[in-house]
């Protein structure tokens, strides 16, 4: 029996969940039509560029830096600043990505076992793209979007369509089961949220939030004081008469896109609002250790950083919804543009974020052994640097030459093997061979949830899941 | 030609080229009042959010929204998936002027509307002037008569109510 055929077997074996047919309102038969490997799946897209030298490389300052400013202090200085997700000893000097005054303190690992050990780590894989925008939309369609333009929604289905096309629309596929997290609204990262190809599109989109934004300092101010109109009587009475409106300007006018919450769903996601703006940040963001000797100096870096705190609302989202899928997209280690420093402290917070959220996975009743969780930058960096350097004279990097496409994709949960690298074979000092592609993320959701057949069947994706390759 | 001829040519092109003793006219210019209204018809555009804030601003509260509170609500609004949600978010704390810790409240901000005995006793009038108001247009006369019966049948819908149905209709998404 081949890997493939065991961890089939495996699923079956575990979930035991060949889904029922169910009638559509429309009437039509509706019937999943594979096994789940899981029934929750977590998406983390550790975006803004990562290069692969300062993360999975653990290579620290010395390729970065030592090889351009000969700086003797940096020589050989190499070392793991991602120690949830990966197995390798902290730099030992010039540490600045921690927490409290410079980024002098390491924040302690969250996990007892780096992911790495829990999972499968692809070590080598490639973006096919060196944009931010652009390796997004790949991992959420599974697609290469050649033709794919900026500020425009994917041209292809998301992966969020197909969830709440081919699964239950009622349960595993209903509108609040499928989310996704933005830790901002640049970028045009809300646009991300369905595709436009035809059959596909908004009323199978994904709902979504930018927490910093949605319940930021302006969201409080405008969204928080919400009258609250009772479901029925009120609301209930309003759609009345705008369905009156709507169906006058029918014949006129258009149907509006719309992701097609129910207004139970729409109810629930108000109600979730109300709790997010009802508790005060301190409150939300309680479990994640900041040094209380640090407040106040300007010297400190705060542990709470846009993505850490867009990840621990995004832990709310699942803690309400319990969604069948969630994406969440992290984007501070784009700072390193212009300043690497502050990509290091990012990265190490994102680090940090992905054991936040792994250990509430594996201690909440839902999600506990039942969720596959997968981690993967949406692009890399360059080689070499830019002519910008941070207070600490180190070099900033941006992102458009080769090693900018270089990735790698982390994943673990249920059906996963543990404890498995897989390493380039590679290629004789040049360009590294990769394992994985990140367009194969797609698939391997739909894998993972018992869509595969019908989503490889809509033609618009990588042929290949990361099961395929292990 | 001889040199007479073209002296009396350039003679008579100077004598009626120069000034005359012409009177002086004053013409004055007004503008006669039209009430300009739209078709639902014409409406083919989709408010871009910043729009949509803006003409909502004024449609409840007859003052207009500073650039940077549109911006910045522009922000929040793209930073909600389901823009159904969004709106009627928005509107539930626009509505919500006498609560100190609302946006309107904190601005000094009423949304202008009439009571409900107001809008009871006058529905006709009423409902026109929120389709002016919020669609720049008349109703039908179909559209109307529905009116009518619908808040004569329902004696617990407020006038908040309606503008609050016409703020989330599909015809107020378009221009």
């Amino acid at each position: 029996m081949n890997r493939r055929e065991f961890l089939r077997n495996a699923a079956l074996a575990a979930t035991g969940s060949i889904v029922a047919p169910y009638i559509l309102p429309s009437g039509r038969l509706f019937a999943q039509t594979g096994s789940q490997l899981a029934q929750h799946v977590v998406l983390v897209m550790c975006a803004g560029g990562i290069r692969h030298q300062e993360s999975i490389g653990q290579r620290y300052l010395f390729d970065a830096q030592y090889t351009y400013t000969q700086d003797p202090d940096l020589l050989d200085l190499t070392g793991n600043i991602m120690p949830n997700l990966f197995v390798g000893s902290a730099p030992a000097d010039k540490i600045v990505y921690g927490s409290g005054s410079n980024g002098q303190t390491p924040i302690a690992p969250i996990l007892g076992q780096p992911l790495q050990m829990q999972g499968t780590v692809f070590a080598e894989a490639t973006a096919g793209s060196a944009s931010h925008y652009i390796g997004l939309s790949q991992m959420l369609s599974g697609n290469l979007l050649s033709h794919q333009g900026l500020k425009m929604k994917p041209l292809t289905p998301t992966i969020f369509e197909y969830v709440r096309r081919f699964m239950n629309p009622q349960t595993e596929g209903a509108a609040t089961k499928v989310w996704f997290i933005g830790n901002t609204i640049g970028n045009s990262v809300p646009l991300l949220n369905y595709g436009l190809e035809a059959n596909y599109g908004a009323k199978y989109g994904a709902n979504f939030f930018a927490p910093t934004v949605t319940f930021g300092e302006h969201g409080r101010r405008f969204l928080a004081a919400a009258k609250n109109y009772h479901p029925e009587e009120d609301f209930g009475r309003m759609y009345e008469m705008r369905n009156f409106l709507n169906n006058s300007f029918l014949t006129t006018g258009g149907v509006l896109e719309s992701l097609g919450n129910t207004p139970e769903e729409k109810y629930d996601i108000k109600q979730f609002m109300k709790k997010m703006f009802d508790a005060d940040f301190e409150t939300i963001m309680q479990y994640v250790p900041e040094n209380p000797n640090q407040t106040g100096n300007p010297e400190n870096v705060p542990v709470i950083n846009r993505d850490v705190s867009a990840l621990v609302y995004a832990t709310e989202v699942m803690d309400y919804f319990e969604p069948t899928l969630i994406a969440l997209n992290l984007d501070g280690a784009d700072s390193c543009h212009s300043n690497f420093t502050s990509y290091l402290q990012a990265l190490h917070r994102q680090d940090y974020a992905v054991g936040y959220l792994w250990n509430f996975i594996q201690n909440h009743p839902v999600f506990r052994d039942n969720t596959i969780m997968i981690v993967a930058p949406e692009c890399g960096r360059n080689e070499f640097p830019n002519a910008l350097k941070d207070t600490n004279d180190w070099y900033a990097y941006d992102h458009s030459d080769w090693n900018a496409a270089r990735t790698w994709i982390v994943m673990a949960g249920p059906n996963v093997p543990q404890n498995l690298l897989l390493q380039s074979p590679g290629n004789n000092g040049n360009q590294p061979i990769p394992v994985a592609r990140n367009t194969q993320i797609t698939l391997t959701i739909a894998e993972i949830l018992g869509i595969r057949q019908d989503v490889a069947n809509a033609g618009f994706t990588d042929s290949q899941s990361l099961f395929d390759v292990m | 030609m001889n040199r007479n001829q073209i002296t009396f040519l350039l003679l008579l092109v100077l004598l009626l080229g120069s000034p005359s003793c012409k009177k002086d006219y004053i013409y004055r210019y007004g503008v006669d009042e039209v009430t300009a209204t739209n078709s639902s018809a014409q409406k083919g555009k989709l408010k871009t959010p910043e729009q949509y804030i803006a003409i909502l601003h004024i449609n409840l509260y007859n003052i207009p929204m500073s650039s940077n509170d549109m911006y910045r609500l522009g922000q929040v609004y793209q930073s909600i998936g389901d823009k159904e949600v969004a709106q009627e978010q928005i509107l539930s704390n626009f509505m919500n002027d006498d609560n100190p810790n609302s946006y309107a409240y904190q601005k000094g901000y009423a949304v202008v509307k009439p009571t409900n005995a107001e809008m009871r006793n006058n529905p006709d009038s009423f409902i026109t002037d929120t389709y002016n108001r919020f669609y720049l247009r008349y109703p039908t006369q179909a559209e109307l008569e529905w009116w009518r019966q619908y808040l004569s049948a329902h004696t617990n819908i407020t006038p908040e109510m309606v503008f609050f149905s016409f703020a989330i209709s599909n015809e107020y998404q378009y221009y």
